[in-house]
């Protein structure tokens, strides 16, 4: 059964992911190629599935992105190979990141969105994860929900929830002034 | 190169004319004018091109062929995707407007915002831990 989620405009986006301050954050990993990410406040867990590019940076530092999935961490390994046995340096360096959630406190201190997906969470420890959606068409690009509740889920963009591929960004196309 | 360096670099694309949009294979390219001086921006890394709230064209459009029925392989290497589509439209809105760069800038981890007129706005964003993977680079090319 398809769960129909709630459709979200930024505002409401916006307000979502501003929710996650002063949550801590508990994992990173992937299914497939969607990055999935985890934060618990109040007992809630709140988990954000990303499918657009991705990276976690640190004082100008990459430490994670969704490019590494395409890399096997042993470099004789060919990369499909890899990449089903959950060994790209994807993989490596996000369990080395969960490992450093799980120890210490890892928490959210504020959010960042702009008009056209791309977020910002900022976390304590100078750590930053950033998404870009990179898709003009009516493809998801990240998705924010609670856990058990399949009632409320917040997706970017709005029209990864119908069949907008007649209208594939067919949108304005303006002159310039 | 360091990231101050970086920014001065991109600085001189401020005051140029967008050109075009284009890819050669997974690569892909924005072109500049500045005073008769071409430059080309190539990136390997996520790139869009949005303009006030709309992504008008992303890198994942090249995974969509154009012609929904059309095998996204075959849609990608015949230059039939909605990256090739989005990209043949931009450029004729760049050939027939001047858009002109009004600011370039590059943040600590490589990601590059440029600021056109007409609210058009460029973004890159690599997302890559290997240090030494290309993801952008900015050139001169020869004179025609």
């Amino acid at each position: 059964v398809k769960v129909i989620s709630d459709v979200s405009s930024v505002p409401e986006l916006r307000d979502a992911l501003r929710g996650l301050v002063g949550s801590r954050v508990t994992d990173i990993g992937r299914a497939a190629g969607m990055v999935e990410l985890g934060f618990e406040k109040d007992g809630k867990v709140h988990r954000l599935h990303v499918q657009c590019a991705f990276r976690v940076v640190r004082e100008g530092m990459i430490l994670v992105g969704t490019t590494d999935m395409s890399f096997p961490q042993d470099r004789q390994m060919d990369p499909g190979v890899a990449y089903e046995s959950r060994t790209t340096r994807f993989d490596g360096n996000a369990r080395m990141l969960t490992d450093r959630f799980q120890a210490g406190a890892f928490q959210v201190t504020g959010t960042e969105l702009d008009g056209s997906g791309s977020f910002v969470i900022e976390l304590s420890h100078d750590l930053r994860f950033e998404a870009m959606p990179v898709c003009s068409g009516p493809f998801e690009a990240w998705r924010l929900f609670v856990k058990g509740d399949t009632a409320t889920h917040h997706v970017y963009p709005e029209s990864s929830l119908y069949d907008g591929y007649p209208n594939y960004a067919n949108h304005d196309w303006p002159e310039p002034e | 190169v360091k990231a101050v360096q970086m920014s001065q670099v991109l600085g001189s694309l401020v005051g140029s004319r967008v050109t075009g949009v284009g890819r050669t294979a997974h690569l892909m390219e924005i072109g500049f004018d500045q005073d008769g001086t071409r430059y080309s921006l190539t990136a390997y890394c996520p790139l869009r091109v949005v303009r006030e709230d709309r992504i008008l064209l992303g890198a994942a459009d090249m995974n969509h062929p154009e012609d929904r029925e059309m095998d996204v392989e075959e849609a990608y290497e015949a230059g039939a995707t909605m990256y090739d589509r989005n990209a043949r439209r931009l450029t004729d809105i760049f050939t027939r407007s001047v858009v002109v760069v009004s600011s370039a800038e590059v943040d600590a981890a490589g990601a590059v915002g440029i600021e056109a007129t007409g609210s058009f706005r460029i973004e890159l964003m690599p997302t890559s831990a290997r240090a030494r993977l290309e993801t952008w680079r900015l050139h001169s090319l020869p004179d025609a």
